[in-house]
């Protein structure tokens, strides 16, 4: 930029100032093209060449990050109000509250799961306390529900019951 | 047999209702998918349902929340609770589903009466 500055009066000069013209431009070009150079090398030694990572709640190392973006519960907990701290709105209807039986929906995702509270002294899963799965994609009582690797299963299947953790 | 006395013997939580049928003189006709996995006897090598008939004679019904229920022709009914009131009465708690993309609809319905017959397929 310096050589553009002064190049009027060193080409009114005659050859002499042509010769320092030329000298001027080409010392103007190396210091341009060593500061680029030590600017590309500056960040090659503070920015990273990878893709850019998680930086809040992030999955802890071997965990999908589909188990934290709501397409399925994290665990099937055994206090069904955690599950609202999961992005959950209950849906219960309140007749089936009275008898223990709390259901979820996952706005974003659709992701519908129903809590069933075990009965003292009651046998088999009635029981126990559990949830189910809903298959969005069913299309009768033999895909009705998930198992708990998320694969269709007849509906109250033995599989079909998730156990809490 | 008394409803009493069925309840004691069939638990119908968890097992599904296929086919619902209001026959002539009071009699309600069930077909149902019971769950093996809720009864006393249950053994893990038996498979999770058998098929049943249950005949309810001299049957009345209470559609207990009011949505004009009257059985169904097409879907299933999963039953997710039961209550027996007294001995002749037994309060069914079932999530209906047409499988037509919307959600299960809760049903409660109070069964009423003082015969009641059970036949394994």
């Amino acid at each position: 930029m310096a050589a553009v500055g002064v190049a009027p009066p060193l080409i009114a000069l005659g050859p002499a100032g042509w010769v320092a013209l030329g000298v001027l431009g080409i010392v103007s070009v190396g210091v341009t093209a060593v500061s680029i150079y030590n600017a590309s090398k500056e960040a090659d030694e503070t920015l990273s060449n990878e893709e850019p990572g998680c930086t809040e709640n992030c999955p802890e190392k071997g965990e999908k990050d589909s188990d934290l973006t709501g397409e399925k519960p994290k665990d099937y907990p055994k206090n069904p109000d955690n599950l609202l701290d999961d992005g959950y709105e209950e849906t219960t209807h309140p007749e089936a509250g009275k008898h223990g039986v709390r259901r979820f929906k996952n706005p974003k995702t659709g992701d519908e799961v129903e809590f069933h509270k075990g009965k003292t002294g009651a046998s088999g899963w009635e029981g126990e306390d559990h949830w189910h799965r809903f298959n969005p994609n069913k299309s009768g009582k033999e895909d009705a529900m998930l198992d708990e690797n998320g694969q269709p299963v007849r509906k109250g299947s033995n599989p079909s019951h998730l156990e809490p953790k | 047999m008394k409803l009493s006395e069925f309840i004691k013997k069939y638990n119908l939580y968890g097992s599904i209702i296929t086919s619902w049928n209001w026959a002539e003189n009071h009699r309600l006709v069930l077909e149902l998918d019971l769950s093996n996995l809720n009864q006393q006897n249950y053994e893990e090598n038996t498979s999770d349902f058998r098929e049943i008939i249950i005949i309810f004679n001299n049957c009345f019904l209470i559609d207990t929340l009011n949505q004009g229920f009257y059985g169904f022709s097409n879907g299933d009914g999963r039953i997710i609770a039961q209550e027996l009131l007294n001995e002749n009465s037994l309060k069914i708690l079932f999530m209906h589903d047409l499988y037509n993309g919307e959600s299960e609809k809760l049903v409660a319905i109070i069964v009423t009466s003082s015969d009641v017959l059970a036949i394994d397929k």
